[in-house]
């Protein structure tokens, strides 16, 4: 920035420099043309008498003039002094007079004499020093100016790179609730300030999720654990013939365990998968028509009526397999936490662009306050305690919605619930 | 629906007793692989480093392999890489605790035959394995399939009885289709939920069962002989009387 400064202000001196001294010449020129032309009328005699006569009206500096022979002797004139460039003319010259002032001269040679003419440079002097001065002011203005400007910008990155690194340390200690928080500015450090905090964001929700799920699992499966020791236990005690069936239920509830397990390490596997090489595009009107039969039994045992309203191709992104897994949980929490005769609505469309896949009924519904606790691993309502099932399905379902970059919607249907499931653009 | 409990075994021919290797690092599985194997009657031998088991691969002859994806010296999915890389096209079951998502599909990606994870049923095991043994040459095309008096058109997807026509939906008539193929042999219901409906997890109810009750209805109640059976509550099996 300095040496551009530079640049400009020498520019600035020498083009005022350059206008200044033209002008003058420019002067000098019409000066020697007058003198010439006295010359030609009246001889040398006039050209003497012009220059004794010559009185300076000082518009730009002293005027000089002197006539001087051959020889650089001075005739007559108020110039002592005679350039070097006796011989030259219409070049201007500048000269220190014996006063001690510059001035710049130029002439004309006639035939016995030559004429100089010139003028003091001072006014000159004095506006390019001026100008000089000004240019070096605005000079040191600027660089303080600019010096002071970035003393403040970097103190105030250097606080931001202070905040974000005390938070990541907070961090670091296992503080996962520490956030950078909001920045004023639009800058670079804000915007990674920002992505900082975002991340943040998603990794405390994994961790408390997987801190849930692990919680979970400690209490949820040891009712399932305690039942099969139940069954082992009884089974040493019973009589020959009783043992063998006794042993397949525990055989039956610890394959159920694991399936249990299976789910769970799916719901983490979705949770922390980013890769979506594996998705292909997926029509949800046929996800709809292969999963409804899969039920037909269970709607028909509880004499439930689907109607399904998916005439059109929604086509998305995805995962076949999961998204099917999704629907089926879905249709199974319809069917076996509603009551007989309940009205099932299965429906895919797209709205404002974005693929939405519903399940709906008429029954009891989900309070308000619990549609948020039903989303968590082996959540189980009061209601649904009796009805077999790990509470594992809406997070899996929830995984999955996470997974497509979907959003999971509990909504109140007047009466019953209405589960939907919103796919991004 | 529960019948006399049966295994595998009453079923299978001699002809399908088969050399199998298990890879298996847990030793207490492995043993209880290598005693239920041995008593279907197969051949059994057992290694538990990746590396002996690509070695054993290579050089001796050994018709199946019943592979754990977490081995030390080399991991299971390492030794089927190497395996099929050396155009080895022994047939491979994945037996594994890794069950997750993507896990499956890259297994059987990798060119593994089936793949079922721990903790298993072993009758699911034996059924699985049963399957792979007869599966037939891949250049080899089948029209029709034959079970005592039953015969299904594979190219027009009909099926008959004793010269009568059974009409059958596309379902039902993919569940026959997967039994008849392993004639004599139990189908579980998982494979079914695979093989018939495309789905890689148990949705929880009973399509299946309900497809099998109408298959029934349709292929042997109007008949005197019995075709279809029900397997210790999770296999069916097709088979001509004895």
């Amino acid at each position: 920035m300095a040496v551009a400064f530079a640049a400009a202000g020498m520019l600035a001196y020498y083009t005022v420099s350059h206008a200044m001294y033209s002008e003058l010449e420019r002067q000098l020129v019409e000066e020697i043309l007058l003198f010439d032309e006295v010359y030609q009328t009246g001889g040398q005699a006039a050209l003497v008498a012009a220059v004794r006569k010559l009185e300076s009206p000082e518009i730009l500096g002293k005027r000089y003039v002197a006539l001087v022979d051959k020889n650089g002797v001075k005739l007559v004139g108020n110039l002592n002094v005679a350039p070097a460039f006796l011989n030259l003319t219409r070049k201007i010259e500048v000269v220190p007079t014996r006063e001690g002032d510059t001035v710049a001269t130029s002439g004309k040679k006639f035939d016995t004499v030559q004429l100089i003419v010139g003028r003091d440079t001072k006014l000159i002097d004095i506006t390019l020093r001026t100008l000089v001065y000004v240019l070096l002011a605005a000079f040191l203005l600027i660089f303080i100016g600019v010096l002071f400007a970035g003393w403040v910008l970097s103190k105030q990155s250097l606080k931001k790179l202070a905040r974000i690194s005390a938070t990541l340390e907070r961090v670091g200690r296992g503080d996962t609730t520490a956030r950078i928080g909001e920045m004023s500015g639009d800058g670079q450090i804000d915007r990674i300030a920002a992505m900082i905090d975002l991340s943040l964001a998603r990794l405390s929700a994994l961790t408390e999720s997987s801190q849930n799920t692990i919680r979970a699992i400690a209490h949820d499966l040891r009712t399932p654990l305690n039942r099969t020791l139940i069954h082992i236990e009884d089974a040493a005690a019973a009589p020959e013939g009783k043992r063998d069936s006794l042993l397949a239920d525990a055989q039956e509830e610890l394959l159920k365990l694991g399936a249990v397990f299976d789910t769970v390490l799916r719901i983490s596997s979705l949770e922390t998968s980013f890769d979506r090489d594996t998705f292909s595009d997926v029509d949800l009107a046929t996800v709809i028509s292969d999963s409804v039969p899969l039920f037909e039994s269970d709607f028909a045992e509880k004499r439930q009526q689907v109607e399904i309203s998916a005439s059109n191709p929604v086509i998305v992104r995805g995962d076949g397999q999961a998204l099917r897994q999704l629907l089926v949980n879905l249709l199974a929490n319809a069917t076996r936490h509603t009551a007989v005769g309940t009205r099932i609505t299965v429906g895919a469309r797209r709205e404002n662009g974005s693929a939405v896949l519903e399940v709906c009924d008429n029954g009891e519904g989900i309070a308000e306050n619990q549609r948020a606790a039903v989303l968590k691993p082996f959540t189980r309502l009061d209601a649904s305690r009796s009805v077999a099932g790990s509470g594992l399905g809406l997070a899996l379902v929830n995984a999955i919605a996470i997974r497509h970059g979907a959003s999971l919607e509990l909504a109140d249907n007047k009466p019953g619930l209405c589960v939907r499931v919103r796919f991004p653009d | 629906m529960k019948e006399t409990p049966a295994t595998a075994a009453e079923f299978d021919d001699v002809g399908n007793l088969m050399k199998i290797l298990v890879a298996e690092d847990d030793a207490e599985t492995a043993d209880y692989l290598r005693r239920s194997l041995v008593a279907e009657g197969h051949a059994v031998d057992v290694v538990s480093d990746g590396r002996d088991a690509l070695t054993y691969c290579l050089y001796n002859k050994c018709d199946l392999v019943v592979l754990d994806r977490m081995l030390p010296g080399m991991d299971g999915m390492a030794v089927l890489k190497a395996l099929r890389a050396s155009k080895c096209n022994l047939p491979v079951i994945f037996l594994t605790a890794m069950a997750g998502v993507g896990d499956r599909v890259e297994g059987l990606k990798e060119g593994g035959d089936d793949y079922l994870t721990k903790p298993f049923h072993f009758a699911e095991l034996a059924a699985r394995i049963g399957a792979l043994a007869r599966r037939p040459a891949s250049n080899e095309a089948q029209t029709t399939l034959r079970v005592h008096d039953l015969e299904l058109d594979l190219l027009t997807r009909t099926a008959c009885r004793q010269g009568q026509v059974i009409e059958l939906q596309p379902k039902e008539f993919g569940v026959l289709e997967v039994l008849m193929r392993n004639a004599g042999h139990i189908i579980t219901k998982t494979m079914l939920l695979e093989q018939v409906w495309n789905l890689s997890f148990d949705p929880g109810t009973t399509v299946v069962e309900t497809h099998v009750s109408r298959l029934r209805t349709k292929i042997d109640k109007p008949f005197d002989v019995k075709l279809i059976h029900t397997n210790r509550n999770f296999g069916y099996s097709i088979r001509a009387p004895r």
